[in-house]
């Protein structure tokens, strides 16, 4: 967005005079022109003005640092170029702390040349501090957006959370109890373990020296399980050694499986059932290989079909059902994927926008109290500067013969806050009494 | 001067199942068979084979790490299914010495690049004659084209190195192909059914596979069910068998003798 500039003469031959200046120049600058202070101040509420060459005197009792006062209401990062007849009437330290950059005297330095050197010169330090405004400003608002949208994501993330049962599992679910004959049943999810997980579990002595012993374990087991009854409420049971339970088993067989006398199973084949398969008859059970992290086992007691003649016999159904169980588990799964994922992306995306929003001043000031304490932290800093207090001395002058006396006054009271900052930087507290 | 017709009889009736399946050494002697599964439980099957009378089975066990890195495994089963797989297998080539590999662990799957490792262990360590794959990888899972190809070139390593792969075809599902099975050449892919004796099988190729065996198990929580699985396993220990006549057959032998047999 291009630089705006405002003028404001109430000679109207003068501020054609500077229009047509910077017009011909191309500043790439958007230039807008007011008589008094009253236009002004109207063109100012309806836009953005990032510099302002002001006449000193605009008649009817204003000035340009009245007018640059109430600009600042509008627009406070506003700087401004005062053009006087009257230099010596200007107070420098108000000027300057309201915004005020340069001076052109009317009398003197009104010329083209003049006027662009010092409007280039501005332009130099406003850019990039727009630039950085704008950016702060729009990682401002994107931050505002993620922050209002986060709490809704969380909390939808947090309802999918372990195991979001959708209406879509409730109709399988129901549909299993019909087509099964049996209301007796669990859906049991796996969390596979990623790479990383079992790369942990690994790393014990034991196994660092490359001995293995009983794995998983108990809790490895344990983890990672949710189970759900056949009316989709869950199971407070927690499935226990894991590699010798039923869904291990299922699961490794990949195809639908039945276990007709679920009475003597753990004395028969030494796997050991889980508190919610006791007291059942029979099992047919529905492994379910999902692409993503998950495996599930779909549990179905003291049905029918539990039998190994009339499971071969019910084939089609059975893998029918598998795939179905699929279908429904794949889409809660990548739907509650999809919400991790975008709560993780808010989460970042609110991370970095936090980082970009630290203020430059105050990483600024902190940078420059450090270089401050350890500049002066040196002992014989002050005797090797002979140089540099005539090159002040210089500056001094210099200023002087430029603005006169109240440049000195402004140096001085710089110089004194300077001393106080110092002390208040270097001095240890006062000890309490 | 006997016809081509005669020899073909004369050789048929030589290669007669029974008579070579019923031979007192072929019992699996001398064959290095390993089982790419979810492990074993030691305990359990040497308590198996002790009810049948047999000798204790020789077993070593090894767990495929996720980084594929394989270590000794003195545990159990992170499933009941392969000690099913070596159950059926040690009750008909009870003198093998198995190597199992836990290729599922706590991860709970086998991934490519894990079924990839324990095959160039069982291979080029273990220096096993058989290897039983009594599982499957879907297709999605080779993804990308290299990691197939990989799994390709391994499997012709095995070839050429005179190891030869029993794999399971995927059960019933129509549209899901399971691999290895289906890479059909250097390999023996088994589909199952349902045999009045075990160790009857048939040379029945389909789109994908070759040969059908018997698919019920004699232990475990799901032994009843018909499944690939457990028809493998009795291809291996029929293999193994064989081998234990003829211990330098090569893969292909195996296999033509296999088809002889099957006639």
């Amino acid at each position: 967005m291009a630089e705006t500039i405002l003028i404001v003469d109430d000679e109207e031959s003068v501020r054609r005079t500077l229009y047509e200046w910077l017009r011909d120049a191309d500043t790439g600058c958007e230039l807008l022109q007011a008589w008094d202070a009253e236009s002004a101040l109207q063109i100012a509420s309806q836009r953005p003005i990032d510099l302002a060459i002001l006449d000193w005197n605009l008649g009817a009792g204003h000035n340009g640092l009245q007018l640059l006062e109430d600009l600042r209401v509008f627009w406070p990062q506003v700087v401004a170029i005062l053009i006087t007849g009257y230099a010596h009437q200007a107070t420098p330290l108000d000027a300057l702390r309201m915004g005020v950059r340069d001076y052109l005297d009317k009398s003197r330095d009104l010329r083209r040349d003049t006027l662009l050197a010092i409007v280039r010169r501005q332009l130099e330090t406003i850019r990039p501090a727009k630039r950085e405004r704008d950016h702060l400003a729009r990682v401002q608002a994107f931050r505002q957006a993620v922050e209002s949208l986060l709490p809704l994501v969380q909390t939808t993330a947090e309802l999918t959370a372990p195991f979001p049962v959708s209406e879509s599992l409730r109709a399988f679910l129901r549909l299993a109890q019909t087509v099964f004959q049996t209301d007796q049943g669990v859906l049991v999810i796996r969390r596979l373990p990623s790479s990383s997980d079992a790369l942990r579990a690994h790393a014990d002595p034991l196994r660092g020296a490359g001995i293995v012993h009983d794995i998983p374990s108990a809790e490895a087991d344990e983890a990672g399980c949710t189970i759900l009854d056949l009316q989709g409420q869950p199971v407070t049971a927690r499935i226990r050694h894991f590699a010798d339970s039923l869904v291990a088993a299922a699961l490794a067989m990949r195809d639908a499986c039945v276990l007709d006398d679920l009475s003597n199973a753990e004395h028969r084949f030494g796997v050991r059932l889980q508190d919610y398969e006791r007291g059942h008859r029979n099992l047919l059970a529905l492994p379910v290989i999902l692409e993503n992290d998950y495996a599930a086992v779909l549990e179905l007691f003291d049905t029918p079909l539990a039998q190994a003649q009339a499971a071969e016999g019910h084939r089609p159904l059975l893998l029918s059902f598998q795939n179905l169980a699929a279908a429904v588990l794949s889409q809660i799964f990548a739907e509650r994927q999809l919400h991790s994922a975008l709560l993780r992306a808010l989460q970042t995306a609110l991370e970095i926008s936090r980082q970009q929003n630290v203020p430059w001043t105050s990483h600024q000031r902190s940078s420059t109290i450090s270089d401050w304490q350890q500049l002066l932290a040196q002992p014989d800093i002050l005797p090797r500067e002979p140089e540099e207090l005539l090159q002040l001395a210089k500056q001094l002058h210099l200023l002087h013969h430029k603005y006169g006396p109240p440049a000195l006054r402004f140096c001085q009271q710089l110089l004194e806050q300077l001393e106080a900052f110092l002390s208040q930087l270097l001095e240890p507290p006062a000890s309490a009494p | 001067m006997s016809t081509s017709g005669d020899f073909v009889k004369e050789l048929s009736r030589l290669l007669d199942r029974e008579r070579l399946l019923s031979d007192s050494l072929a019992s699996g002697a001398g064959v290095r068979v390993a089982i790419l599964d979810t492990g074993v439980d030691v305990t359990t099957l040497r308590a198996r084979c002790h009810e049948r009378g047999q000798e204790p089975p020789r077993i070593e066990e090894f767990l495929v790490q996720a980084s594929g890195e394989i270590v000794p495994h003195m545990g159990r089963h992170s499933a009941p299914h392969g000690t099913t797989v070596a159950d059926i297998i040690l009750r008909w080539a009870p003198k093998v010495h198995l190597f199992s590999a836990d290729v599922f662990g706590p991860e709970g799957s086998c991934s490519v690049d894990k079924l990839i490792a324990a095959l160039r262990w069982a291979v080029d360590l273990c220096q096993c004659k058989l290897i039983n794959l009594s599982l499957g990888i879907a297709e999605e899972r080779l993804y990308p084209p290299a990691r197939r190809h990989a799994l390709l070139l391994t499997i012709q390593h095995c070839y050429h190195r005179d190891a030869i792969l029993v794999a399971a075809a995927h059960n019933d599902h129509p549209l899901v192909l399971s691999f290895p099975a289906i890479i059909t050449p250097p390999l023996l892919s088994v589909r199952k059914a349902e045999f009045e004796k075990p160790l009857q099988f048939q040379y029945s190729p389909d789109s994908f596979t070759e040969f059908l065996a018997h698919s019920r198990a004699y232990f475990g929580p799901f032994a009843a069910t018909a499944a690939t699985s457990w028809a493998a396993a009795h291809l291996t220990a029929i293999a193994a068998r064989l081998i234990s006549l003829k211990p330098d057959l090569k893969p292909f032998e195996i296999k033509t003798l296999l088809y002889w047999l099957s006639q």
